[in-house]
């Protein structure tokens, strides 16, 4: 796993939600691949449990009717 | 095997425009500056030049292409700068400037001209450069884009992150990298920061662009534009100013993974495969080099350029760039002239040009000792990768 908070310089469509994380995890059932998550960078406490190794686990993310985000949380956390 | 040009192509004079940020002038009279300064450098007249080269990229992805306002490629040249009868042009896009200077080269060796011009002209508009990157994500971007980590800033931070978990590395560390950069900057008249110092504290408070990435760790966008005059060894002997010689060059031709095409790992395997190549051409080692210009667009390239290239082992490049070790008169001069990161963004060209004036005695103040082969090693090695080593004697 890796990650970033972004604070600056965000991509297209993201400026109005800065500051944001990014995390890149691999995914348990087959090494070598990697996706991306993101998620509000105002939320502390999820900036503080981002660790190399730290299991987190796939939610979907509705964002409009036919397009739907994989994105990945703690467990336990709410999407 | 090393290259059999090795010491037969000649860098003989260099320029520089003035170095500006947030400007409404066009960028064409910045190359034609540059080149009249690198023409009156080696004592030739624009009707000499018979060749021409560069990396004409826009400085931002989704930047208009006009020629002479955001970019200057060969047209504008052929327009506005009175070359002769040019014979022979090119148009680089992989490799950055470093592979336009292999491809003038290659030409010079082939017969293909005998004067060739290379520059690399940088915009930087007040008004910005336009969308970063386009509204729609196609291809490997939907993976990505939809999470707004889409460019290059977000993909270096993650490796960053990855590499400072991995072995410990820290800003503190990184911070003499920076200073060491700012402070060489401040003995270069062609620098944008070359009268604003820098402290350590002034680095550690920065602000985050993409943590762990600060501010400091970016290179600072300019207007500006950098340019050589090459030709042969044989030809290079009759201008005015001591030559410096292409002992090899290597360009990267790492496999690209598909999505997420910048992680650690492939810095890693990029950048030490690009270097392998470069010491192969050049028949010389990390031990033989007098000094280095590492590409530093964002600074941990730098740090990955010297554990690829042999200069210390995976994971000490922090380490290594501590006490001095990397100071004009250390063991390992880095970056000279700045960097991009205190010069301007040069996209590798201010790199050559160091290079190209280490090499020949000719950097003033900041000269090393016993320059006698400079490596240049631009690119984020996994991203336009490539690599020159630039020598006193042919």
């Amino acid at each position: 796993m890796t990650w970033t908070r972004v604070c600056q310089g965000a991509a297209a469509g993201f400026k109005d939600v800065l500051p944001y994380f990014n995390v890149v995890v691999e995914l348990v059932e087959q090494a070598g691949i990697y996706m991306v998550t993101d998620h509000p960078g105002t939320d502390a406490a999820f900036g503080d449990r981002l660790r190399t190794g730290a299991p987190m686990q796939v939610v979907f993310e509705h964002v409009e009717p036919g397009f739907t985000l994989p994105q990945f949380r703690f467990p336990g956390d709410k999407a | 095997m090393s290259w059999q040009g090795k010491g037969r192509i000649a860098f003989a004079g260099v320029g520089f425009s003035p170095i500006e940020r947030g400007t409404d002038k066009p960028l064409g009279p910045f190359a034609e500056a540059a080149i009249a300064n690198a023409l009156a450098d080696c004592g030739l007249r624009a009707q000499d030049i018979d060749g021409l080269s560069t990396y004409p990229e826009p400085a931002s992805p989704g930047a208009a292409r006009r020629e002479g306002e955001d970019m200057v490629g060969p047209e504008y040249v052929l327009a506005n700068c009175r070359t002769g009868a040019v014979r022979w042009y090119a148009s680089l896009n992989g490799g950055m400037v470093t592979a336009a200077i292999v491809e003038a080269a290659l030409a010079l060796l082939g017969g293909a001209c005998n004067y060739a011009l290379v520059w690399r002209a940088m915009h930087h508009a007040k008004q910005g450069h336009g969308p970063r990157q386009p509204a729609a994500a196609t291809g490997d971007n939907q993976f990505t884009a939809p999470y707004g980590c889409a460019s290059g800033l977000q993909w270096h931070a993650l490796a960053y992150r990855r590499y400072m978990e991995r072995y410990g590395a820290t800003r503190e560390q990184m911070a003499a990298l920076i200073l060491n950069s700012r402070h060489n900057a401040t003995l270069n008249g062609n620098t944008f920061f070359h009268d604003k110092p820098l402290t350590f504290d002034q680095y550690m408070a920065a602000r985050m662009i993409s943590d762990p990435l600060c501010l400091l760790d970016c290179d600072i966008p300019v207007q500006a534009c950098v340019a050589l005059v090459m030709t042969t060894a044989e030809r290079a002997r009759d201008l005015r100013q001591r030559p410096a010689y292409l002992a090899g060059f290597a360009l990267n031709a790492t496999r690209r993974p598909p999505i997420l095409h910048y992680s650690l790992f492939d810095y890693f395997e990029s950048g030490r495969a690009t270097s392998a190549k470069l010491w192969e051409s050049a028949g010389l080692g990390p031990g033989d080099m007098s000094c280095a210009m590492l590409y530093d667009g964002f600074a941990p390239s730098t740090m990955y350029w010297l554990e690829a290239a042999g200069f210390c082992p995976r994971g000490e490049a922090f380490s290594f760039v501590q006490d001095g070790r990397i100071a004009i008169n250390g063991e390992l001069p880095v970056n000279t002239f700045g960097g991009s990161l205190s010069q301007g963004r040069l996209h590798g060209m201010g790199h050559a040009a160091e290079a190209v004036l280490q090499a020949s005695g000719r950097a003033g103040r900041r000269q090393v000792h016993d320059s006698g082969a400079v490596c240049v090693l631009t690119g984020s090695p996994m991203f336009r990768g490539a690599g020159l080593v630039v020598t006193s004697a042919p």
